[in-house]
Parts: C-alpha cells; structure tokens; sequence
C-alpha cells in the first residue's frame, strides 16, 4: 500500500476538511474568550483600584492627610503590601507616604512597568492617580494592582487553547490516516479481485469485514455479481466443453463406418478418393474441437503450479527449428537469430508460450504469400517486460479489423478457405490473458506485427 | 497374440474386433470394466485396449488396479477427452499410449504394433541403432551411412531416432509428432512431412537404395531392403 495513496484517500481528505473546520471553530472562539476574559479580569482590577482609591480619600476627607498618611503606610506592611502599590505625594510631587518613589507624569488610569520598587515585587502594575476632590489639588493619591497574574491567566488560556489545537490536529490526521489505511486496504482487496476475475479466476471474492460499512455493503453486491458471473461463464464452458466432448462419439462413429466402407470397396478408386476426403474432413472438426477444449482448458486454468521460468532463446530456437523448412516450402524465410536473447527469460507454461509461438508462425506463413519474411525476435522493454515477437513483410491488417481477428472462429476476408479453423489467434489471446500479458496487434510497415508483451514480474533476472 | 479390447460402444467395438482379427490378434470384448479387469487379472494377456469411460468401472480404474495387481502388459487408451490434460494424466498413471476419437484405423493398428513388440531393457539402452548400412550413434548424437558421415538438424536427429527404434514398423505422423514434439505441443501434421523430407534428402537421396519408406495415409517405416 503505497502511503501517497492514502494521502490521498477519501477519508484523509474529510479528516484534514473536517481537521480545518474545527481549527477555525477553536480559533474564533479561543479569540472571543480571550477578549472577554481579559476585559473582564481588567475591568475587576479597575473597579478594584477605584474602590481602594474612593476608601483613601473618605479617610483624607473625614481625618485628615496625617489619618490618609498612616494608612497608606500601613500598606507597606508584607500581609497587605504583595502586589498592590498606594503612594501619597504633595503638590510639589514630594512622596508623603507609601511605597512608591516618584509621582506618575500624569493622572488618570496608566499600566507602568516597575522594577525598582524595592522591596515591593516588581512587574507589571495598573496604576490611577488622582487629585481631585476632596484633595483638591493639595496632593495626588496612587493606587496601583500588580496585573502580572492576569497576564498569567491570559497566557495560560492562550496555551491551552493551542495545545487543544495541537491534540486535535494529531488526533484527526491519526485518524484520517488510520480510516484511509483501511479503506484503501478494502479498496485495494476489491481492485485485485476484480482483477483476478478479469483474468478468468472465478474462485476468488472481495474480503467481506464486519463493520459492513458502505465499502462492505459495495463489496457484498460485487460478489454477487462475481457468483451470477461464475454460474454463467461454468454453464458457459461446460457446454462448450459438452458439445466438443459428446460429438467425438458420433464423429469417431462415422469415421469407423467410412474406415469400414473402404476395407469393403477397396476396388473403386473414385469412391476411395471421396471417403479419403470425408476422412479428412472430419479430422480438420476433430481439430477444431481440440482447439476449442484447448482454449477452455487454458481459460480455465490458474495459479501458477505449472509455470517454471521458461529461457526465450531455448523457446525461440525450437520455434526456428520447426518452422524454418515449413516456410523455406511455401518459399517464405523466417529470420530469427535465438543466440541474441541468451539471458532473457519469462515466468511462464512452456508448452502454453510454445503452442502460442507456435500458431502465431503459422498464421504468418498461411496467410503471407511467397518471398515473405516472418521475423521472430524477442527483446526487454521498460521496468524489465519481456516482449516477444513474430512479425511478417506481408500484407498485414487494417487496423479496424485487426482487434475482430482475435475473437474465435474469426477468418481473415479473402484468406483461402481452408486456412484453419479460425481459433489460432483465440489460443493466443487466451494464453496471453493466462501470463497477465498483453497481445498487441500493429502495423510493421508493411505487414503485421504481433507482440505478447509480459508483466515485469514474469521476467526472471539471470545472472 | 491376444488383446482385450474393453469398448462400451458396440459398433466401435465390432469393427475395431474384425480389423485387430484381420491382423492376425486375437481379440476379445468386453463393455464393462469389471468384466475386462477379471478377465485381464486371471488369464494370460498380451495388450489392452480400453476406452476411458466405460459402465462398471472406468478405464483410469481398472488401468490402476491393474498396475497395482502387478500386471505389466501394455494399456492402450482410446478416449473421447482430446486434451492435452487428460493425455499427460492418462499417461502418468501407467497408461503406455493414448489415441483419441475419432481415430484410424491404421493409427491404432501402428500403435498397437509398436507397443505389442516394444524393445527389452537392453535394447532400449542400445547406443547405436543400425539399418542396414545406416549408424545412428546416440551418444555422439552423429548419423552415417556406409563410409559417409551424414550431418542432421537436432529435430531430424530426433526423427530418425523415433523411427530406428521401431525399425520395421509402421510410425504414423502423430506418433512422430507425439515423440519429436511431445504431447503438449501441436503444430500441424505438414510439420512431420517437411521434416521427413529434410531428412530423407540427407538419408535416402545421395544413396541407391532408400530405407524410409512412406505410407500413403498412415506413416512412415525404416527398414533395410527386402
């Protein structure tokens, strides 16, 4: 399973969809609570300080500067002092009490920065300074809140609303990747299996899990499909199979008769002659038959426990062998040269690829006419796909008939009426599909060029 | 010379008994296998011909029993079943030869021949088969007729070989094709005939006396000059 797949999936993708909405959700809000909880805590600290401020002055109002003084100065003492500051100063900006050194530049509400407030602890404060009534002028009150701890809270709000955040985004792409994992898992299962079935092997059905989700229910259907499918191509195959079977009887009985005929008339040579051609006219049905159980037994057959690693030069060398003197007959010459593909193999049925090479040599030299040249070669394309060749200088096909000619039963227009049974290159499809290779048809200009080109995974590396 | 012919089909039957008869065996029918296989298992027999599907008991099953009895007369199949499947699973269970229908007559006749008179250990491991004045060496894979050394293609080789080993008798074409070829593989029967006539232009042709002799319809057969 490769991860960019994955990444790729359905569900990652709705995770990191859903993973943003979330995010945006979780920032707009961290972003509202942070205001209102800041503003709140900073308004509590105002209305604080006023209070603190409107008590000092009742005291200056009613006993005096020297009661105000007294009090502010109680202030330095450690239980009330920690993280509040109160300094009284006179109109020349003189400190009269408490533990402030210097008057603020200005009155009103300021956030001052303190770090020589010795021995008070130092940090950020909130600050008012006033002179107004009832000290009218005579003096300025200040009244201040160390607000480090609020800051403290805020940050601390703030952390943990990214560190939600950041749970969150692991937690949903951990997800997402786990549930894509899966599906693609499922997704993968169901692509080899129809695979598997495209090549004919109709024993195989798609995983079913128990969570019967959409993708189960999906694969469920499938594999009912697959079962109607099986039923049909066995009914398929069986009357093929039946019918070449079950009229070999009566053919070999009409073969007899005909054998018997011509023990008992052995005199007329006329009548010899005629039998002799029913005779073989019957072999060329018998042939036809075991082609078509040939085929059906090839589309029938899978796994891999008669494949061995079959040497292309070996193979193309019986190929030449057989072959070269039919051709130099029918005045044809067949060129191949099996030495230059020493090292090259395929995994492979041996008597399958022999019997294919086979019917492709022969279907070149039947329908080729005299002075042509059928090439057999072999060679290694891309990621290590072996290719093998036959290929002809004749007058070839035109590419819209040339896919019709693979189907069973198929004669070329015009090619002599005795020229097989029609199921050579339907053997050859067939045995292409049962090697996962692909049988291409093309122009050789001029001629035909056909290929079986094989997976990577059928060429064997020799060392 | 007596063979048991166990065919279910009477008319096959019939005229397979007239022919083998004409040929000077001696024949006996059966159309069940159960009958055949006691009759095989208690009399003194020399070949068996017998269809593969048979009432009783099938031919692969008597086949079996047969061999597990210790009887090691050569079992001819005629069958129905053409493939090539069938042929290899026939053969590997101890069957000696295998011929479908419809068939010849005189392709069964060459086979039974062959088989009813098949070479001894000895001579199947002979290493140099010899007609007439023609040398065939199998270890040195070299042919020669009289003093001139005769130079052939691996599938002549093989050919010639076939046809040595039965010198006298009748090969047909698709017993060539069984043997030079082997079974899973069928290129068309002309194959044989443009082989034979590679070979005879090496063996026969530069010689005044020919020893491959052909068969109209049938086959081919070596023999030295009568």
């Amino acid at each position: 399973m490769r991860r960019g797949n994955i990444l790729s999936g359905g569900a990652f993708t709705a995770a990191l969809l859903s993973l943003g909405a979330f995010m945006a959700v979780l920032l707009a809000l961290g972003a509202i609570l942070y205001i209102v909880l800041s503003g709140a805590m900073e308004r509590d600290v105002d209305n604080q300080l006023l209070e603190e401020e409107q008590l000092f002055l009742q005291i200056y109002d009613r006993y005096g500067q020297q009661a105000l003084v007294d009090a502010i100065g109680q202030m330095e003492t450690p239980a009330v002092a920690g993280r509040r500051v109160a300094g009284l100063f006179d109109a020349d900006g003189r400190r009269l009490a408490g533990n402030l050194d210097t008057l603020p530049l200005s009155e009103g509400w300021m956030t001052l920065e303190f770090n020589q407030l010795l021995p008070r602890p130092n940090g950020l404060y909130r600050l008012h300074a006033s002179s107004t009534t009832p000290l009218d002028g005579a003096a300025t009150l200040v009244v201040g809140y160390n607000i480090r701890v609020l800051q403290r809270t805020e940050w601390q709000l703030l952390y943990s609303l990214l560190l939600a955040g950041a749970a969150v985004t692991i937690a949903s792409i951990a997800a997402g990747y786990a549930v894509s994992r899966r599906m693609f898992g499922k997704l993968e299962a169901m692509s080899e299996t129809l695979e598997a079935v495209s090549r004919g092997d109709m024993a195989v059905r798609i995983p079913v899990s128990s969570l019967n989700d959409q993708i189960d229910r999906i694969a469920q259907r499938i594999n009912a499909h697959i079962d109607r499918l099986a039923v049909l191509s066995d009914i398929t195959r069986n009357t093929v199979n039946t019918i070449a079977h079950d009229l070999r009887s009566p053919l070999g009985r009409i073969s007899l008769e005909v054998q018997q005929a011509m023990v008992e008339t052995t005199g007329d040579a006329r009548l010899q002659e005629r039998m002799e051609n029913v005779l073989a006219e019957l072999e060329g049905v018998t042939g036809a038959f075991d082609a078509i159980m040939r085929i059906s037994r090839i589309r029938a057959s899978a796994g891999e426990a008669d494949f061995s690693v079959v040497f292309v030069a070996e193979l193309l060398a019986e190929m030449q062998e057989t072959f070269t003197p039919l051709l130099e007959d029918m005045g044809q010459k067949l060129v191949c040269d099996p030495d230059v593909f020493r090292g090259l193999a395929v995994f492979g049925d041996a008597p399958m690829l022999r019997q294919a090479l086979a019917n492709l040599v022969q279907n070149a030299g039947r329908h080729c006419p005299p002075g042509t040249t059928v090439t057999l070669d072999a060679a290694e394309e891309g990621e290590g796909a072996v290719v093998l060749r036959v290929c002809d200088d004749g007058p070839g096909i035109p590419a819209d008939r040339r896919s019709d000619v693979l189907l069973p039963f198929h004669r070329v227009e015009g090619g002599q009426p005795a020229s097989g049974s029609g199921l050579g290159l339907a053997l050859v499809s067939a045995v292409a599909v049962r090697h996962d290779a692909s049988l291409v048809l093309s122009d050789n200009g001029p001629g035909l060029a056909v290929s079986i080109r094989f997976p990577p995974r059928a060429k064997i590396n020799i060392l | 010379m007596k063979i048991i012919l166990a065919e279910d089909d009477s008319k096959t039957s019939d005229f397979l008994r007239k022919g083998l008869s004409q040929a000077g065996y001696s024949v006996e029918c059966y159309a069940d296998g159960r009958d055949a296989l006691s009759h095989c298992l208690y009399n003194e027999v020399d070949l068996v011909v017998m269809d593969r599907m048979m009432p009783g008991m099938d031919g692969m099953a008597v086949l079996k029993a047969l061999r597990a009895a210790g009887k090691t007369m050569p079992v001819l199949f005629l069958t129905s079943m053409s493939d090539v499947g069938d042929k290899v699973e026939g053969l590997m269970s101890g069957a000696d030869d295998y011929l479908t229908k419809p068939f010849h007559f005189s392709e069964l006749l060459a086979r039974i021949v062959v088989l009813a008179r098949r070479p001894t250990a000895a001579a199947g491991a002979a290493l140099v088969l010899t007609v007439h004045d023609l040398e065939l060496d199998l270890l040195s894979r070299t042919a020669r007729r009289g003093d001139t050394s005769i130079d052939l293609q691996p599938k002549e080789f093989a050919l010639l070989e076939a046809l040595m080993r039965n010198a006298g008798r009748m090969i047909t074409k698709t017993m060539l094709l069984e043997k030079v070829w082997d079974f899973s593989f069928d290129p068309q029967t002309s194959v044989v005939e443009t082989h034979m006539s590679r070979l005879r232009a090496k063996i026969d042709k530069p010689f005044a006396v020919a020893l491959i002799h052909t068969m109209r319809n049938v086959g081919y057969c070596i023999h030295a000059p009568r």
